[in-house]
């Protein structure tokens, strides 16, 4: 009977634990549609449901680039990501900028060294740095393509859903988990 | 017989002389190249935070043109027969800022007069960036249109922006020919 309930309990939290890193692969949070639609409303000067609108589409893109690059194996080295802060950082203060040290301060560090080393920073920039090299990987197949007719979003997103689900006529709804 | 030959010499050397300052042009062809640097620094936030994404970026205006000095009116007519712009974004390869670069080339003429003349403006490549090494990306269009123009100045725009990132980067360049 011991042996049970331990084993139950051992299942039960298994699930519990890989439940979070399953469904944050396909989650687009309420948090993330936020901050991207306030970038939106700052650089392209679209508001309210319009960003909030394209806020989602822009992250359910990234959410499908990701998933193809867990599906073709793609990733990158924690030493890689390492190396390439670095180098922006350098190249940041070389420049005599402080992007870094205005970026330690928004996530609350007190240094940039802080702000580099922390796992979170560099799982984010991690997340980043694969959405550029898929998105990269497909506008260069679409470029080969002889229907090519543009490397646009759309192009982007018709490849995508054809590469992930077989269907070409629209996006595949990622699932949009509001977290209150 | 060597008096007739010192003649010969010296009337040979007076019409070269004459041939060269009496000529009211002379012309001369080259290519010319001017870079300007900086760096573009693109913040993509997250919601945790926003994370700096700094590029250095270069860019680019070479023009072959042939020039023409006119001595009698003192003015040097140019033909610029090829230009070529670029803006060029280093390490952006994985960028996940979905980079839009665009680079523009305005020519201006007169530039040592007060009130210059914006003669002819380039705006170009459609087709988006592509990669020049394994890390840089690159965009840029040549222009072969040939025109003629006095004391031209060549002032080329290059930007860098991201669709998903906030922050964008501008650099002028100028190349002052002949």
């Amino acid at each position: 009977m011991r042996k049970m309930l331990i084993a139950t309990l051992v299942l039960v939290g298994s699930v519990a634990l890989a439940y979070p890193a399953v469904a944050s692969e396909r989650v687009v949070t309420s948090e993330a549609v936020s901050v991207r639609a306030s970038v939106l409303e700052r650089t392209l000067g679209v508001t309210g449901v319009v960003a909030r609108r394209e806020a989602v589409t822009q992250l359910r893109r990234e959410e499908l680039l990701l998933e193809l690059a867990k599906q073709e194996g793609v990733d990158f080295s924690d030493a890689y990501v390492r190396d390439r802060v670095r180098d922006m950082r350098t190249t940041s203060e070389t420049a005599g900028e402080n992007a870094f040290e205005e970026a330690a301060t928004a996530w609350g560090m007190a240094s940039v060294d802080e702000f580099v080393a922390d796992p979170r920073v560099l799982s984010m920039y991690r997340r980043g740095l694969l959405v550029g090299e898929m998105r990269l990987r497909v506008v260069e197949r679409l470029e080969t393509s002889p229907t090519f007719d543009g490397a646009s979003d759309e192009s982007v997103d018709r490849y995508l859903s054809v590469a992930l689900h077989g269907v070409s006529v629209r996006v595949p709804n990622v699932e949009v988990r509001m977290r209150e | 017989m060597e008096s007739t030959e010192r003649y010969k010499l010296l009337a040979l050397l007076v019409v070269l002389v004459a041939s060269i300052v009496g000529c009211p042009t002379s012309l001369f062809a080259a290519t010319r190249s001017t870079t300007t640097k900086g760096t573009a620094t693109l913040l993509y936030w997250t919601e945790l935070g926003p994370l700096p994404f700094p590029y250095p970026m270069e860019v680019t205006t070479r023009a072959t043109y042939t020039a023409k000095y006119d001595s009698r009116t003192r003015k040097t007519f140019t033909n610029v027969s090829q230009t070529d712009q670029s803006v060029l974004l280093k390490g952006a390869r994985n960028s996940p800022c979905g980079l839009e670069m665009a680079v523009t080339t305005t020519v201006f003429e007169n530039r040592r007069s007060e009130y210059r003349t914006m003669t002819r403006t380039s705006s170009g490549s459609k087709n988006g960036s592509y990669l020049v090494s394994s890390s840089s990306l690159i965009t840029g269009f040549i222009n072969t249109r040939a025109f003629s123009l006095i004391d031209p100045r060549l002032e080329t725009r290059g930007s860098v922006a991201g669709r998903e990132c906030m922050g964008q980067k501008t650099l002028t360049n100028r190349l002052d020919l002949p």
